[in-house]
């Protein structure tokens, strides 16, 4: 069963806070490591997102979510879809503007 | 009268604790039935295989008389099926009206307002739900329920912490549900309330279930008397643990 537009908004609000904040605490360990937190290979790209997705579901049962979830059709899988999404934007964004400055 | 829902032959294995061995459950449209059982037999064990929560060892989950394949709850929310789980349903993320909304949007029909008032949380819709207390948390679940206009409800031990007011409602609403068709089941403890409440008895115990009846009928089952009511519910006449001469009368 496919989220209807109010569960995805709320959900991408989630996934798209919880990337910033992904982003933010990656930013700052990269700049220790004296690395280019902008200019990343796509893997570390894509670990990003990854590990954003991750923390979303961790967030999702740290709230006791799973029954409501369940309760409304909604699968693990859509969700997925819906916490990636924000982050793949993100990360697009910045290559983007990276290639654009450089 | 229709089985809505069915768990056939559910058996269940923690580590090397047989939970259940043969165990079934029915939910039939237009009854409340209540599931009794002391604690850790495995009726919340089975509730949760038939509201797809939990994946069983063995048995089949029949909806509308045809079996489910990889139960999930999503799978089942989707045909129909309303899982109150033994925890709290809502999440203290959003506030009430939000994850009603949520409900109404996916599953259109119920209303947001009308389930609100039905139960009597209407000025309490903008809050969230960790800021309510046990018996309004309660309510804000059923009225999840009532939006989404189910056809079968599972409903695990919905009256653990709450006021006899609050059950008094809690009662009155699965009732009204149970009149407009839905299946209906609860567990719980709580034996006059619900023997009160229900059309039809089941008994989980020794890893199965034993279908009881309706009510005036089950508490005449000597085994369930004798292993789960005990001695305060005897001959149909209920007894405070302290009214000596009630039992001194008693055979």
């Amino acid at each position: 069963m496919r989220p209807n537009r109010v569960i995805v908004r709320a959900y991408l609000g989630r996934g798209l806070r919880l990337w910033l904040a992904v982003r933010a605490v990656g930013t700052a360990v990269l700049l220790l490591g004296h690395v280019n937190p902008i200019r990343l290979p796509v893997a570390s790209n894509i670990q990003l997102v990854a590990f954003s997705v991750g923390v979303c579901f961790l967030e999702t049962y740290r709230q006791r979510e799973r029954a409501l979830l369940g309760n409304l059709g909604v699968r693990p899988r859509a969700l997925a879809v819906i916490f990636a999404l924000p982050a793949i934007v993100g990360e697009a964004a910045i290559r983007m503007v990276v290639v654009a400055i450089s | 009268m229709t089985q809505v829902l069915t768990a056939d032959c559910v058996a269940k294995t923690f580590g090397d604790r047989r939970v259940l061995s043969s165990a079934t459950l029915h939910a039939v449209s237009g009854e409340l039935r209540v599931l009794f059982g002391r604690n850790g037999v495995g009726k919340s064990t089975l509730i949760k295989i038939a509201a797809g929560w939990l994946a069983p060892d063995g048995g089949n989950v029949y909806v509308g008389g045809q079996r489910v394949a990889s139960i999930t709850l999503a799978k089942l929310a989707a045909r129909g099926v309303f899982y109150l789980p033994d925890h709290d349903l809502l999440s203290p993320a959003f506030s009430v009206r939000r994850q009603l909304e949520m409900i109404r949007a996916q599953f259109p029909g119920g209303s947001v307002e009308e389930a609100a008032e039905q139960v009597g949380i209407s000025e309490r819709l903008s809050q969230r739900p960790w800021s309510l207390s046990g018996g309004e948390r309660r309510r804000a679940e059923l009225a999840a329920a009532l939006v989404r206009r189910p056809t079968c409800l599972l409903a695990d031990e919905p009256y653990r912490g709450i006021a006899p007011k609050d059950a008094e409602d809690l009662t009155r609403i699965f009732r009204g549900l149970a009149r407009n068709g839905v299946a209906v089941v609860v567990t719980g403890h709580e034996v006059p309330t619900l023997l009160d409440a229900a059309d039809h008895v089941s008994w989980c115990t020794s890893g199965t279930t034993y279908e009881l009846g309706p009510p005036s009928v089950a508490v005449q089952h000597d085994a369930f008397r004798r292993e789960y009511l005990g001695e305060w519910y005897r001959a149909g006449v209920r007894i405070g643990a302290g009214d000596r001469e009630a039992r001194r009368l008693l055979p």
